[in-house]
């Protein structure tokens, strides 16, 4: 009796496990498999040569892969910045009293509820040489129109500025929980000691949604390292590779040239890559106190 | 290649300049010069994914080759090998590099005709799919308003066009348990009593000498403007490798258009550069 109320909560954790072990491990464990074998689109039914490394080495020697990491810095770099930064100015200006707030945070939720394919493929109208409606614009005021999606040196700022209206919405909504968590008399306290509006939001506020702020910076590296609907849709990795991020490089290893075993070993180097990353920031942080 | 009659007409171009290489490319300059302030574009050049397809045509007309066979493969014995990169090839590229010298922009979305039919362009080379941008019930004066050439350009008159050929191979995967229930079905897909309609329907041409030939011609040629025309090109039609190779090689050649629109390098050097990486990828 004793040993089965010990082992208890084992079993009522079992179905999410066994969830996780179908869904996310098997996966995991079967793309390594894949990577270390030779397996394409024209070998698949036949017998899988072991290769041990070649798909990585392959991978880490294309200089194709190194300007898709190039765009990946760029890329995730920018989307982050301006999604953190956007979302931190607009969720400080909605916790503070205004009318018609609610109102406000759903129209702000639209792009975040839109589906990515969508966001794409009306980015890729509005940003068009010939038609799309910003050069228009650019046109009407008498500037000249900007090649968005052919000139190599723009084209992931294109991206990066629809990844940003995308994903913004995101950080609003997660910062906005994070200061509604704040103690408002805590604000109080700190206008009766002479603060500032401007000093209690960078000794008050920021430290006490420093939890949130990981986390956010954590989800929206993650997400727009792994991210590819939108180059895939907007310009598909074109010109130059100029817009083709690692994620996209990997797929199209995979689903468009039928490189199964290198598009693994890419995704799995994305990974190592997210891994990485997610550590850092949680260093960094935690060393910031 | 189609045309709006009304702006030829006005920009003072006779159509068949439009047929020989500098002939477009200065129809493309004077249209430019005319209608650029109404936001109406000369002509159209595909930057998008799929440009080598857009390529290829000219590198045909010219005698030259996307592949060739050839002996000592260290596998396979006899395999492919890249042939685009022959002075056919860089002719042909540099086309395209006159035509970007020009004036005119690659562009990186392809409406399939949409942008044709919106008059956002004079003249387009696009498929006979471009009808289908057009509503039906303007089908049968399409023809007042629209010219059509059953050509690619060519560099001189008396050098033969050649077009490309596109459309979709169905196959039974060698798992498959129902083998005998799929070929049923193919067979009902592709019954020109059930094809046909379809075909009427998108503009899109016979792909089988029983809907090509006959009645089921007739009935397409009472229904799709030019197609007569547009049938006359068939035998000048060419096919990309069937191999499965042939998406990577089409992403070299992609990248050398890319690097000549660019001005990265010359013709000759970026193609060489594919054909470096093509033959890697077939293992030689």
């Amino acid at each position: 009796m004793h040993s089965v109320a010990k082992y208890e909560p084992y079993l009522y954790l079992l179905p999410a496990i066994s969830i996780l072990c179908v869904f996310l491990l098997f996966p995991f464990i079967w793309n390594i498999y894949i990577s270390t074998h030779g397996v394409s689109i024209t070998t698949i039914l036949k017998e899988w040569e072991f290769v041990w490394f070649d798909n990585f080495i392959q991978v880490l020697n294309d200089p194709n892969f190194h300007t898709s990491i190039k765009v990946s810095i760029i890329f995730v770099g920018g989307s982050v910045a301006f999604q953190f930064l956007i979302g931190l100015v607009i969720s400080s200006l909605l916790n503070q009293n205004i009318k018609g707030k609610q109102i406000l945070i759903a129209l702000i939720m639209i792009p975040w509820i839109t589906s990515g394919l969508i966001a794409a493929f009306s980015f890729k109208f509005i940003f068009d040489n010939s038609f799309g409606i910003i050069n228009y614009i650019l046109e009407y005021l008498g500037f000249s129109s900007v090649a968005w999606l052919s000139d190599p040196k723009i084209v992931v700022w294109s991206i990066i500025i629809a990844n940003v209206w995308y994903g913004t919405p995101f950080t609003i909504l997660f910062l906005t929980a994070g200061l509604l968590s704040i103690n408002p008399s805590i604000y109080e306290s700190a206008k009766v000691d002479g603060a500032s509006k401007i000093k209690s939001f960078f000794y008050l506020t920021l430290p006490m949604i420093k939890s949130f702020i990981i986390i956010d910076i954590i989800l929206i590296t993650i997400w727009s390292i792994n991210f590819f609907e939108i180059p895939l849709i907007m310009t598909g990795g074109n010109p130059l590779f100029a817009s083709t991020p690692a994620s996209l490089y990997m797929y199209r290893q995979a689903f468009e040239f039928g490189l199964l075993s290198k598009g693994s070993a890419s995704g799995i180097i994305l990974l190592s890559i997210n891994i990485v990353v997610a550590f850092i920031y949680i260093i960094a942080l935690k060393r910031r106190g | 290649m189609w045309y709006w009659k009304d702006l030829l007409q006005e920009a003072r171009i006779n159509p068949d300049n439009l047929t020989t290489w500098n002939g477009y490319i200065e129809s493309a300059k004077k249209l430019n010069d005319l209608l650029k302030d109404r936001g109406i574009q000369g002509v159209h050049l595909v930057g998008a994914a799929h440009s080598p397809d857009m390529w290829y045509p000219y590198l045909w007309m010219l005698g030259g080759q996307i592949l060739e066979q050839r002996d000592n493969h260290p596998v396979k014995g006899s395999y492919w090998y890249p042939a685009f990169n022959s002075s056919h090839g860089v002719k042909a590229l540099e086309f395209l590099k006159q035509q970007v010298d020009a004036g005119i922009s690659p562009k990186p979305n392809h409406f399939w005709g949409q942008e044709f039919a919106d008059k956002k362009f004079a003249v387009m080379l696009e498929g006979s799919w471009l009808l289908g941008t057009f509503p039906k019930s303007e089908w049968n004066s399409l023809d007042e308003r629209i010219g059509m050439l059953p050509l690619f350009p060519t560099p001189s008159s008396n050098v033969n066009t050649t077009t490309m050929m596109g459309g979709w191979i169905l196959s039974i995967p060698q798992t498959s348990p129902n083998k005998d229930l799929v070929w049923e079905l193919v067979t009902l897909m592709v019954d020109p009593e059930i094809l046909t309609p379809m075909l009427q329907q998108e503009g899109y041409l016979p792909t089988q000498k029983p809907i090509g030939e006959g009645n089921y011609s007739s009935q397409l040629n009472s229904t799709i403007p030019y197609y007569s025309k547009l049938i006359s090109m068939i035998p000048e039609g060419h096919s990309r490798p069937n191999i499965p190779e042939y998406p990577q090689i089409a992403e070299n050649i992609k990248q050398a258009i890319d690097e000549v629109f660019y001005n990265i390098k010359a013709p000759k050097q970026a193609l060489d550069d594919a054909a470096k990486k093509t033959a890697d990828i077939l293992g030689w």
